[in-house]
């Protein structure tokens, strides 16, 4: 019986003053998986991003969650800077709903509970004693898994991930990686990682979806990317200038 | 045709079509500007109404307001007391009207200069932090968070902020509309040789309730007009650092010339033929 998919995009169109940026996108996420899009520097991958999580309307087409708990890991991790550590992680349990039904957050909380659920996602994402912190006080690598603990709190069943590792050096990267893989198993997400670090694709998607000109241009587990013979994945995957991927077509 | 015609024309038709498309940018961002903030206002009465408003950050940005502009706004309208004073405390009292300095330095005070200084000083101090800020948020997603947490920034941020201005704007004008009164009644003393009591008595013969009224009812409509203005304009800011600072200066801008006009109107609708 074929399984039901978590993400469903139906030929996503997406057009900024004339210039096409996404042109008939279709892409199904499977439960548990982890999907890597891929691509150069302004291919669309954050567009795509963010019209998956309704941020920003598409010209055409449609996009389908299986559950409406979802959240999104931001490419700079988007803290509130005047919030503590503390407030922005329990942020959505602070704060009433203004539109959406989040299921995932009962009405209130006491004190000492909130206390309680901050301190175990972040323990999830291997932070503690961090709570009074404001985000500046905070390492760029902190900051990012505090967005992940912030993501985390209503247990969603969906994430998607813009650039997790952008502005990171490799060791912070390979801890944020192994999180999104460690978050994948422990609360059961389905993951949509954009990105275009070949050494986070490795580490942690199960397909990959190459992204230029507006379309997919290849489409395959994580082992064929390295492995095929289209122009596009082989340019990306030696990440080599010569290649149908140009600098003048970005 | 005559050729040197034709090469004028070639010369002027870039100078032209920049003109043409610098007055339709300007005309688009206008009515952009406009129409986003119309927007915002409906939106930002929707959750007033609704009983949205959280008192945490209503009082936060109360305190804000206040202690950021209320310095600035209490010498600049201690000044325009003093400056009015010393422009007629003189020649009324030669003229041997002494005993309407008072009132004419209470009534420029408490009808035009303390709201429009106390607006000034809260568009320098306040307005331009509010839409630096908030483009800053802006810029840096951290308003597209908030959608993602489903917390509208209208509510979460535009709200307080417009409540907060609304109230504390009348209040601070009352505390320098009497700066303003106690300067002009100083400097009335030393250059005009006036008596502190016919002074006051003459600002108590003159100033009715409606000035009182009116000086706050405008003090709230520029508050209004800030917030909505400075916040809508922060809201709306894409690119980078330098769209900050564009946004806060137009912020800036558009808070003054809503406040004039809104000034102009107020002043025909509560004191006009009075």
């Amino acid at each position: 019986m074929p399984v039901e998919p978590m993400i469903q995009v139906n030929n996503i169109k997406k057009s900024y003053a004339g210039r096409v940026v996404l042109d008939g996108i279709n892409i199904q996420v499977k439960p548990l998986e982890v999907l890597a899009v891929i691509g150069p520097s302004g291919c669309g991958k954050s567009t795509l991003l963010r019209i998956m999580s309704g941020l920003e309307e598409a010209d055409s087409g449609t996009v389908k969650l299986a559950d409406d708990n979802f959240s999104l890991v931001f490419q700079y991790s988007a803290l509130f800077d005047s919030l503590t550590v503390f407030e922005n992680v329990a942020f959505s349990l602070l704060e009433t709903p203004d539109f959406g039904k989040p299921k995932a957050l009962p009405k209130k909380y006491s004190y000492r509970e909130l206390v309680r659920i901050v301190e175990e996602k972040l323990r999830l994402v291997g932070l503690k004693g961090i709570q009074g912190f404001y985000p500046s006080e905070l390492s760029g690598g902190m900051q990012k898994r505090v967005s992940f603990a912030r993501a985390i709190m209503s247990d969603p069943k969906i994430i998607f991930y813009d650039e997790p590792t952008a502005g990171l050096d490799p060791i912070a990267s390979a801890v944020i990686e192994d999180y999104i893989v460690a978050l994948r198993d422990q609360i059961s997400t389905t993951s949509i990682v954009v990105t275009h670090n070949l050494s986070t694709i490795r580490r942690i998607a199960d397909r990959v979806c190459l992204l230029y000109g507006g379309k997919i241009q290849w489409e395959g587990s994580i082992d064929a990317f390295f492995e095929t013979e289209n122009p596009y994945a082989k340019q990306f995957a030696n990440a080599s200038l010569e290649g149908p991927m140009t600098l003048r077509n970005r | 045709m005559d050729r040197s015609i034709l090469v004028r024309q070639s010369q002027l038709f870039p100078y032209t079509r920049f003109l043409g498309q610098k007055l339709f940018e300007g005309s688009s961002s206008f009515l952009y500007v406009l129409g986003n903030t119309a927007c915002n206002t409906k939106q930002t009465f929707y959750y007033l109404l609704k009983g949205r408003l959280t008192w945490q950050p209503f009082l936060e940005q109360a305190a804000f307001i206040g202690l950021d502009a209320i310095g600035i706004s209490l010498i600049l309208t201690l000044f325009s007391g003093m400056v009015i004073a010393l422009q007629i405390a003189q020649e009324l009292t030669k003229q041997g009207a002494g005993e309407f300095v008072g009132a004419l330095v209470a009534i420029s005070i408490l009808r035009e200069l303390a709201p429009i200084m106390t607006g000034f000083a809260v568009i320098a101090m306040v307005g331009s932090a509010y839409s630096a800020e908030l483009a800053t948020m802006q810029i840096q997603k951290q308003v597209d968070a908030l959608k993602v947490l489903h917390v509208d920034p209208i509510r979460y941020l535009v709200l307080p902020r417009f409540c907060a201005a609304c109230c504390m704007l009348p209040l601070m004008t009352i505390l320098t509309a009497m700066a303003g009164i106690v300067g002009g009644m100083v400097v009335s003393h030393v250059i005009g040789g006036l008596n502190y009591n016919n002074y006051l008595e003459s600002v108590w013969r003159q100033v009715q309730t409606k000035d009182i009224v009116g000086t706050m009812l405008k003090a709230g409509v520029f508050g209004a007009l800030i917030t909505l203005f400075s916040t809508s304009i922060g809201l709306q800011t894409t690119g980078g650092s330098k769209d900050v600072g564009d946004a806060t200066t137009r912020a800036v801008v558009w808070s003054f010339v809503a406040m004039a006009i809104a000034d102009y109107v107020l002043s025909f609708l509560l004191f006009y033929g009075s």
